[in-house]
């Protein structure tokens, strides 16, 4: 315990003695792991929202005002029979408003500016049991002839259809590319932030050269040696670390409402208990940085 | 810093107090008071020479360097060190004194032979052990090896702080070493402040304040003029006397004739002389 206490009183020396270098791993592990943080947070909620739009690769089918019970039911129990189909369900006219209004939060005076009115269409909502599939039953379904007698637009059936296919198979790719250019950079970060912390600490070794020659000397064991170099590597990432996550709760407070804001057709979320493990999880990072950093100028520096 | 200081009264004491606690236990500045009064002041004649377990075994030692791979620094020697011995180990610069000494705290292993300390075979000791063969030799350099921005005190309580000493002993073992070696008006200098003397034995009090059983010296006196150098071997001889086993490297022929002491001669690095109350012997 008192020799943890003098490894802290030693690292803190070691912090007045090389100001500048010290400032400059810090600011390498905080920008390395501020990096990290913000892919793998931004990577989360693109995961989010990819799973979210992937959980609504269904087909929507847009019913006429004017349809009658019966034949949305012929073509609900058609569809129904479709191989591929999982489940079939019905939305009213008022449930596709409410609807449309939960999602609307920022600004749910859209919906009140409708007076009364209700211009969305009912809705026939078809789950699949296999996405890829999705475009084998739009057609099955267009090609019904009761679907094209009630569906919303008669003049053109296959505009009711509506399948995001497309979107989900974008995202895919592009969270692809987002995910490659974030190992990449975080590969390069976590290089470059062990590359600053190995040369932080060899200038601590070399400053406290004859101290450690005379700890030698009188028998301080190797880990007494090595405690302060140690800690001293520990503690910049610590500061790093800390210094990054501070900044991502910031960014995470201020900056992604207005993303959020900006793409209010995707669904921006990200849990709490998310959040702290992605800051724990860099907090150890930092923390594995900085030790091992240090020991790897040990290694070369410090024999013992 | 001269010889007459040590004849005085506090340092006389603490010689006293040191040669009490050889082989009793010693916790405080009361009791080491009050056994100092019950114990005699041994004598040089009553050192025991030779007597029993030898502290250092030197069996068919040799040392190559790489860099000099046709010339021995160290050429099999074999000999023993006995407890409460006081040697010197004499020779030319390049005689290998400084390969026998880095060899001992296990600085560098031997090329062959077998080195034991204490029982314990320094070529198969595993390197964690290291500091603590370390902590049973003291090391006394001609460069005296102190911090310059830490006191006296200072100083030598590093010795005590980096081996985990709680600060308790730290507090009453490093002034009573600095009163041994006759510095205790001197705790709160650095040690520019300090002639080259007193840096000596700051430098020997840090050596010893951790209570080694053995203090190796490497030309303690290299640096200093000769009545100082006097005042310094006065104190060795001190530490002797309290059952320390000493081991001088030196070259200061006038120090070795006028102790006659056990005197190992190297010469590049073979052993050609080992007698008890010896002389320097070379012609310079």
């Amino acid at each position: 315990m008192s020799s943890l206490i003098y490894f802290f009183k030693e690292s803190l020396i070691g912090f007045s003695r090389n100001v500048s270098t010290t400032l400059g791993s810090i600011v390498t592990i905080f920008l390395s792991l501020l990096i990290i943080g913000v892919f793998a947070i931004g990577g989360y909620i693109i995961e989010n929202i990819v799973s979210s739009i992937e959980s609504q690769v269904s087909i929507t089918v847009y019913v006429s005002d004017n349809a009658g019970d019966a034949d949305i039911q012929q073509l609900q129990n058609y569809i129904q029979g479709l191989e591929p189909v999982q489940s079939v369900g019905f939305t009213t006219k008022e449930e596709a408003l409410e609807k449309f209004r939960s999602s609307m939060v920022s600004n749910p005076e859209i919906v009140d500016q409708l007076d009364g009115q209700n211009p969305l269409p009912a809705s026939i909502d078809v789950q699949l049991s296999d996405p890829q599939r999705v475009e084998e039953v739009a057609q099955a379904i267009a090609g019904n002839s009761t679907f094209q007698m009630i569906c919303e637009d008669p003049a053109n059936p296959a505009d009711s259809l509506k399948y995001g296919q497309k979107t989900v198979e974008k995202l895919f790719s592009l969270t692809n590319y987002v995910r490659y250019i974030g190992i990449a950079l975080i590969a390069l970060m976590i290089f470059i932030a062990l590359v600053f912390i190995n040369n932080t600490i060899r200038l601590a070794i070399l400053a406290r050269r004859k101290e450690i020659a005379i700890m030698r000397l009188v028998g301080a064991s190797n880990g007494f040696i090595r405690g302060p170099f140690l800690m001293e590597g520990a503690l910049h990432a610590l500061i790093g670390a800390l210094l990054a996550v501070i900044s991502l709760d910031l960014l995470r407070r201020f900056a992604l409402p207005l993303v959020a804001n900006a793409l209010t057709w995707l669904p921006v979320t990200l849990e709490t208990e998310t959040l702290f493990f992605i800051y724990g999880a860099l907090i150890l990072a930092g923390l594995f940085i900085g030790l091992v950093g240090s020991s790897l100028a040990m290694r070369r520096y410090l024999k013992v | 810093m001269t010889n007459e200081n040590y004849q005085e009264s506090p340092a006389r004491s603490g010689s006293r107090r040191t040669a009490s606690r050889s082989g009793s236990h010693w916790d405080g500045n009361q009791q080491a008071a009050q056994l100092s009064e019950s114990l005699p002041i041994l004598d040089i004649d009553d050192a025991p020479q030779s007597a029993g377990t030898p502290v250092i075994t030197f069996d068919h030692v040799s040392k190559v360097y790489p860099a000099q791979s046709n010339k021995p620094a160290l050429n099999n020697i074999t000999l023993q060190i006995y407890a409460g011995e006081f040697v010197f180990l004499v020779g030319h610069s390049g005689s290998g004194k400084s390969t026998f000494i880095r060899m001992l705290i296990r600085e560098v292993k031997p090329t062959e032979g077998h080195i034991y300390v204490a029982d314990e075979d320094l070529t198969t000791m595993r390197s964690w052990r290291v500091p603590y063969l370390r902590r049973n030799i003291g090391c006394v350099f001609q460069d005296f090896k102190l911090l310059p921005n830490k006191t006296v005190f200072e100083n030598v309580a590093f010795a005590l702080e980096v081996i985990g000493k709680s600060r308790h002993v730290i507090k009453t073992q490093v002034p009573e070493v600095l009163r041994l070696v006759g510095l205790q008006d001197k705790l709160n200098k650095r040690p520019d402040q300090l002639s080259g003397g007193e840096q000596q034995r700051v430098s020997i009090a840090r050596a010893i304040v951790n209570r080694p059983p053995l203090l190796v010296c490497d030309e303690p006196t290299g640096n200093l003029d000769p009545q100082t150098s006097r005042g310094i071997m006065d104190l060795l001889e001190r530490i002797n006397r309290t059952g320390t086993t000493v081991l001088v490297a030196t070259h200061d022929r006038e120090m070795v004739d006028n102790m006659r002491r056990r005197v190992i001669a190297l010469d590049r690095g073979h052993l050609t002389r080992d007698q008890d109350r010896g002389v320097y012997g070379f012609d310079v």
